[in-house]
């Protein structure tokens, strides 16, 4: 537990450093601060070493151990360390490494997010039910919405892109501005306990 | 009525994707109009007088090309097509140059701006939110070199734009994170800098405060916007074909909410349940 | 002080004091009721239901990482990781907990390896149940998806900073047929998970469900604190509105101070 309070230490002097950097144009606290944000850069970029350790190490075991789909982890094991080593030999600026990102990275990536026309259809399908007056008023909306967007609701009715912005713009705005607000100040208030060393769950500790 | 409660994914997916692809085989056309947040964003570039600086941040990946491809496409000819504008292209997502690249590539010989002179590409620089607020503090030290490596000093046009506080308008394509909460904050908050977005449409929602609260003079949303600014550029492309296929897929989703309800509410147990 | 910034360090100020106050009160031994919160009184039945069926609980403290201002909602997710691993560890139930972003890795290492000593079950603790799969987004999603869909989890508890890949990850569990609790302050994802989850916490909650599901007071005590922050947001928005309303803009001006 006494490293925790180090920890806890350590946590509360940075970040009154960044802090006060954020307001005050105070030399060697901007220093301190850059400085500091310099160490998170490094630390972070060390970790993917770790990750990648943690990726290897158990990979290999449910190779070893013939694991169910374990040919899927050779897979894994073969692309990483070949794209390592064309990251290593030919930078990320060379041809071979940027061959690989535009025609396998960007295809999936894209393929990737299209899917979710596909999900967002069966969601809403199963999801979007008028089981009471909240939910009919948030099916009302969201189909209008969507009319509002597409060309084809102009071509049925043409007030739909006039209601569909009103929504967006009077009661869409005036929740998110509310969740916002709110997020903002929770977000505040765990910066407060973690600061404090009230909230220890992320150092694995228990309550104060 | 069972069926047509549990009608299998398979299904809906295969007429999600008949919705989208038979529209691009066979156009009908149907007409759309000029959202206000669109023309703004024309107006902003339309606007632009020989001198000034015009910032584009590519702040996106390959996920979000589908929406914002179009986008980038339609605003950067619009603003290489304004005569004496000084465009510097950034990124604050490391795939970011990759599309400034494509596009100015896609565009070379259609314009007579001059690199160096009236354009340049800084790159990427890393850091997220923190590399936001270093270029608007001090573009030279943000990036002491552009993509292609040469000295930012040595750059004919960087000579007098120093800081955000030099820009007259800047644009990001944004899909996420570092995105527009982020440019406010740094940008148009500090230095008042006039800021318009080009998005997805999902992030449209979450964004809209700051458009009301005139932090965002304007916006494109999504594959729509990009068509929207198609026609106001009067050079129909690839975002105004693919406004059947949006129509159609809303419309596919609209029928199987409906479906959903009509099978919900002609189910004798749903009282029960 | 740096221009353009003094009204919001004050603002800083008040929020902060408003919450310490209230900490202060709870040390002295005033006690808060803060409303309960379904998503979280929910965990506890989804281990138990992977328990009985012998199936996995996947734990996802999202796909931000520990800088910037998303940074909240990974040590959110990371607060609420720690009384989800004890009640596997308490359970005897199997976690699977997937990580996108490297620094993130020994931390959840670190809280599930301290949640399982402090249940006395260290020797079930098995190093592999944190998994580092990706840094690549939709690497990352395809991967919690191929997982949780093959284990067939029971539950899927997703706490923390979501993107794009929100409704894939949620919609794979839902195949799955597994109990699902998310929460997100991205609030354009909110939607999503609202369509294919169980329960949601929204914005705030995620923030407070740490605090909540742990019941200690001095933590409930910051939790009842906000109200003052939320009054203090309040009142400024019905200033900014009469004053708008009246043609003057004193309080924009203020801000930009």
């Amino acid at each position: 537990m006494k490293s925790q309070g180090l920890m806890i230490a350590i946590t509360f002097v940075f970040a009154l450093i960044i802090i006060i950097d954020a307001f005050f144009a105070i030399d060697f606290i901007s220093a301190a601060s850059t400085e500091i944000q310099n160490w998170g850069t490094i630390i972070a970029s060390l970790a993917l070493a770790l990750a990648a350790v943690n990726l290897i190490r158990i990979h290999s075991r449910r190779i070893r151990l013939r694991r169910g789909e374990w040919y899927n982890s050779v897979a894994l094991l073969t692309v990483m360390f070949v794209q390592t080593a064309i990251g290593l030999v030919n930078r990320s600026t060379g041809e071979v490494y940027n061959f690989g990102f535009n025609n396998i990275m960007t295809p999936l990536g894209a393929t990737m997010y299209a899917l979710l026309a596909f999900w967002i259809a069966s969601a809403a399908y199963r999801a979007f039910t008028a089981r009471s007056i909240d939910s009919a008023i948030l099916l009302v909306a969201a189909t209008v919405v969507m009319l509002g967007n597409a060309p084809i609701g102009e071509s049925i009715w043409s007030a739909f892109p006039s209601i569909k912005t009103w929504i967006m713009d009077v009661p869409n705005m005036a929740a998110q501005r509310g969740i916002m607000i709110g997020g903002g100040i929770g977000a505040i208030a765990l910066g407060l306990r973690i600061l404090m060393g009230i909230e220890r769950g992320h150092l694995g500790g228990s309550d104060e | 009525m069972k069926t047509l409660q549990n009608i299998d994914r398979r299904i809906i997916y295969l007429l999600v994707f008949l919705a989208l692809a038979v529209p691009m085989l066979q156009p009908i056309g149907l007409p759309f109009g000029i959202n206000e947040s669109s023309q703004k964003v024309y107006d902003l570039v339309d606007a632009l007088k020989p001198g000034d600086v015009l910032v584009l941040s590519f702040d996106y990946s390959p996920s979000g090309q589908a929406q914002l491809d179009p986008q980038a496409r339609a605003v950067m000819k619009h603003a290489y097509s304004k005569e004496g504008v000084k465009i510097i292209n950034v990124a604050f997502w490391p795939s970011g140059p990759l599309f400034a690249d494509k596009f100015l590539g896609e565009m070379e010989g259609t314009h007579d701006k001059v690199y160096g002179e009236d354009y340049v590409s800084l790159g990427y620089v890393a850091g997220a939110e923190t590399a936001i607020s270093a270029f608007g503090k001090d573009m030279h030290q943000a990036y002491p070199r552009d993509r292609h490596g040469n000295s930012i000093g040595d750059i004919p046009m960087m000579r007098d734009i120093k800081s955000a506080a030099d820009v007259d308008l800047m644009i990001s394509f944004g899909t996420g994170t570092p995105g527009v909460p982020e440019h406010v904050r740094q940008i148009v908050t500090v230095y008042g800098t006039p800021f318009a977005v080009c998005m997805n449409s999902v992030s449209v929602a979450g964004n809209i405060p700051y458009y009301n609260a005139g932090q965002m003079k304007g916006y494109l949303n999504g594959l729509r916007g990009a068509a929207e600014y198609e026609m106001m550029m009067k050079e129909p492309g690839s975002a105004t074909a693919s406004m059947d296929s949006l129509s159609f897929s809303h419309l596919t989703v609209i029928i199987f909410i409906l479906l959903g309800n009509i099978a919900y509410f002609a189910d004798p147990d749903r009282k029960k349940k | 002080m740096k221009t353009g910034v003094v009204f919001q360090f004050v603002s800083l100020l008040i929020v902060c004091i408003g919450i310490i106050y209230y900490i202060q009160k709870a040390r002295n031994g005033t006690t808060y009721v803060i409303r309960k919160i379904a998503g979280l009184e929910a965990i506890e039945e989804a281990v138990g239901r992977a328990t009985e069926m012998g199936r996995l609980v996947h734990f996802s403290p999202g796909i931000a990482g520990l800088d910037g201002v998303t940074a909240a909602q990974t040590f959110a997710g990371l607060e609420t990781l720690g009384m989800v691993a004890k009640l596997v560890a308490r359970y005897g139930a199997r976690l699977f907990v997937s990580i996108r972003v490297a620094i993130v890795l020994p931390l959840a290492e670190e809280i599930v390896r301290q949640a399982y000593m402090a249940e006395g079950a260290i020797e079930a603790y098995e190093p592999e149940c944190v998994q580092y799969l990706s840094s690549q987004q939709f690497a990352y999603a395809a991967a919690v998806m191929g997982i949780i869909q093959r284990e067939k989890a029971a539950a899927s508890i997703l706490l923390g900073g979501f993107w794009a890949e929100s409704l894939m990850v949620a919609e794979a569990g839902f195949h799955a047929g597994a109990i699902q609790i998310a929460g997100s302050a991205n609030i354009t994802q909110v939607p999503f998970f609202v369509a294919a989850c169980d329960y949601v916490l929204i914005g705030e909650e995620l923030y407070a469900a740490g605090a909540i599901a742990s019941g200690n007071p001095i933590k409930l005590g910051s939790i009842a604190g906000q109200d003052i922050a939320k009054l203090y947001a309040i009142i400024l928005l019905v200033i900014g509105i009469l004053g708008a309303t009246a043609g003057s803009n004193f309080l924009v001006d203020l801000m930009g101070k």
